[in-house]
């Protein structure tokens, strides 16, 4: 069905590749290894005091597993997403894909070789997409990038990747303000699909979306992992969600992790103080959107 | 130039109709004003640069149907073929700082570091010299003439369009699509050109016409000072200029037309710019 399905990252594709090359195959796809980041502030006013955004991160991501990255605002997930896609160099530390590191300031051919291993997907659907450009053409055009398509195969493979997200044909000639923003974090995710990637990031990909939304793309996304056995950096602050998706769950804390382990445990039984106010902080199951979040009472419907 | 009439900036069509109804008369008149150069002689009736002696400064008459000129050469066909280098001039400037300013804005707010830094002193640097100084300067160092003229003011003009665009384009970088295909990959060129751009285009398309007029005038200031279009060509600028000996005579005709027209041509493109960046300022998503 899908032409590209065999040129994984295990493969060599001739020098273009090498960058992020066949590396080791029994290496985690991702490998993150003590991740600094400091921000200088800039300004007259508050210039000296540097903010540590992410402070010490050290993780590994399985193929064809998930890992939800849950914390506060300004935990420094986010900071933490844009080094390890090559958008903000790490201040130390290292990210390894298939135990090759990535190269500090990456070349444009390195930006393509890390394209095919892993992608990400926005925190905001309203602006990822080139408001100029009909959202058909977006896919298409990051497609024919990475393969040596015809205008015909291109077109097609694009109304497959359309299909695989279910979206309509009819919308791939539609600009992004058209859309809805489930249907652009669809779109975001054809795109990401587009490369056949080996994982992808997922930065509060469905904290924009409405419940029912927000189920059928997790869904969405379950089923393209069965498929591909792409792995998942799920970075999230609804646990709720990560107890549905994630094999593994990583707790974050004014950048420092401060918890790590297996979904279910951790969320069961939280040994940090700090994960365990996450978990209460949040709506139990048996909580009902009608119901005050203050009644308590566990009442289960009949 | 009728792309300055333009119907796709979508997201707040209906917002301001009175704006769109005023750029469209606006716009319509930049295109006559385009026209005219192209059709001059079939609209002049007489040559231009034909003068009769018999015939200096004649009122107007059904021959000379704005009179002549000191030379006795017909006004009205000077004034139409003075729209050549009154256009050609400030076309020439807005190409050359259009395309100059817009790389070096989008190569600013791409880079940013050292590069942004450069040129923004590049900018300041350029922009503390009065345009009328580079434009003496050029004239000297080359000749007296439109293309030295226009070379200068194009210079001149550089650092207000540059400014602008890196601005922009700065804001736009950081927009979360760049970021989504500069992961994929796309080298910076190509996703500059492809990309960045298109989206500065509202922005570049308003600033250039604003330009065009502004141009207009420091063109037709130099012309008039003797720098720029020289004599026989017919020039509104230099108009003005050859016009004023006539003034003390009591016939203030050549001046007074050919700095009417100017004034016309100047006014709509500068509204025309004005609209369009106050549309685009209220289009914003
Ligand atoms: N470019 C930057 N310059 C300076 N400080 C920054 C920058 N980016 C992030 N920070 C700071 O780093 C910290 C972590 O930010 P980050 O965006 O990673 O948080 P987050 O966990 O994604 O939050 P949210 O859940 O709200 O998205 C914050 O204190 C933020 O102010
Ligand atoms: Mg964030």
């Amino acid at each position: 069905m899908i032409s590209q399905e065999s040129h994984g990252p295990g493969e060599s594709h001739g020098p273009r590749e090498s960058a992020a090359g066949p590396g080791d195959a029994a290496a985690p796809v991702l490998q993150v290894r003590d991740l600094r980041k400091t921000f200088q502030p800039r300004g007259l006013l508050n210039a000296g005091q540097p903010v540590v955004a992410v402070d010490g991160v050290s993780f590994a991501l399985a193929g064809g597993s998930t890992l939800a990255v849950v914390g506060e605002s300004g935990s420094g997930k986010t900071t933490l997403a844009r080094m390890i896609m090559g958008l903000e160099p790490p201040t130390s530390g290292s990210v390894e894909f298939f135990g090759r590191a990535q190269p500090r300031r990456m070349r444009t051919r390195d930006r393509r070789a890390h394209a095919r291993v892993i992608q990400m997907v926005f925190q905001n659907p309203y602006r990822s997409l080139d408001p100029r450009q009909s959202v058909g053409a977006a896919v298409e055009e990051v497609l024919r990038h990475h393969f040596d398509l015809g205008r015909q195969d291109g077109r097609a493979r694009t109304a497959e990747l359309f299909d695989m997200v279910r979206l309509a044909h009819n919308l791939l000639d539609a600009l992004p303000r058209e859309l809805s923003g489930g249907q652009r974090q669809r779109v975001c995710i054809a795109r990401a699909l587009a490369t056949n990637p080996r994982a992808i990031v997922l930065d509060e990909a469905v904290a924009a979306l409405d419940v029912l939304v927000q189920a059928q793309v997790l869904n969405l996304l379950a089923d393209v992992q069965e498929q591909t056995d792409v792995s998942y950096l799920f970075v999230t602050h609804d646990l709720a969600v990560v107890r549905q998706i994630a094999d593994d769950v990583l707790v974050m804390k004014s950048g420092r992790v401060v918890e790590h382990g297996p979904a279910g445990e951790v969320l069961d039984h939280p040994e940090h103080p700090y994960t365990r106010l996450l978990r209460d902080s949040v709506p139990r199951p048996g909580w009902k959107p009608a119901r005050r979040p203050a009644d308590d009472s566990p009442t289960v419907p009949a | 130039m009728s792309a300055l009439v333009p119907a796709r900036t979508g997201p707040l069509r209906g917002s301001g109709g009175g704006a769109t109804v005023a750029i469209r008369c606006f716009g319509a008149f930049a295109v006559l004003l385009v026209l005219l150069p192209l059709c001059a002689p079939l609209i002049a009736p007489a040559d231009p640069n034909a003068g009769d002696v018999l015939s200096v400064l004649q009122p107007p008459s059904s021959q000379h149907w704005l009179g002549t000129d000191a030379s006795g050469r017909d006004l009205f066909s000077r004034l139409v073929f003075g729209s050549r280098t009154a256009l050609l001039g400030p076309l020439v400037v807005v190409l050359i700082a259009t395309s100059v300013g817009t790389a070096l804005g989008v190569l600013a707010a791409w880079n940013r570091g050292w590069v942004d830094s450069l040129i923004g002193r590049l900018f300041d640097l350029v922009f503390s010299f009065p345009s009328m100084l580079l434009a003496l300067l050029f004239v000297t160092v080359m000749s007296p003439g439109l293309f030295s003229a226009a070379l200068a003011v194009s210079i001149a003009f550089v650092p207000a369009i540059g400014r602008l665009v890196r601005s922009t384009a700065l804001r736009e970088v950081n927009e979360p699509y760049v970021q989504a295909l500069y992961t994929q990959g796309f080298g910076p060129v190509r996703l500059c050109v492809r990309h960045v751009l298109p989206n500065l285009w509202p922005v570049i398309v308003a600033q250039v016409t604003m330009s065009f007029g502004y141009a207009m005038v420091e063109l037709a200031g130099i012309s008039f000072l003797g720098l720029g279009v020289q004599d026989p060509t017919a020039d509104w600028g230099a108009m003005i200029n050859t016009g004023q000996g006539s003034i003390v005579r009591g016939f203030p005709q050549e001046s007074l037309y050919s700095g009417i027209v100017l004034v016309l041509a100047v006014v709509c493109f500068l509204s025309l710019g004005d609209l369009l960046s106050e549309r685009r300022d209220g289009g914003r998503r």
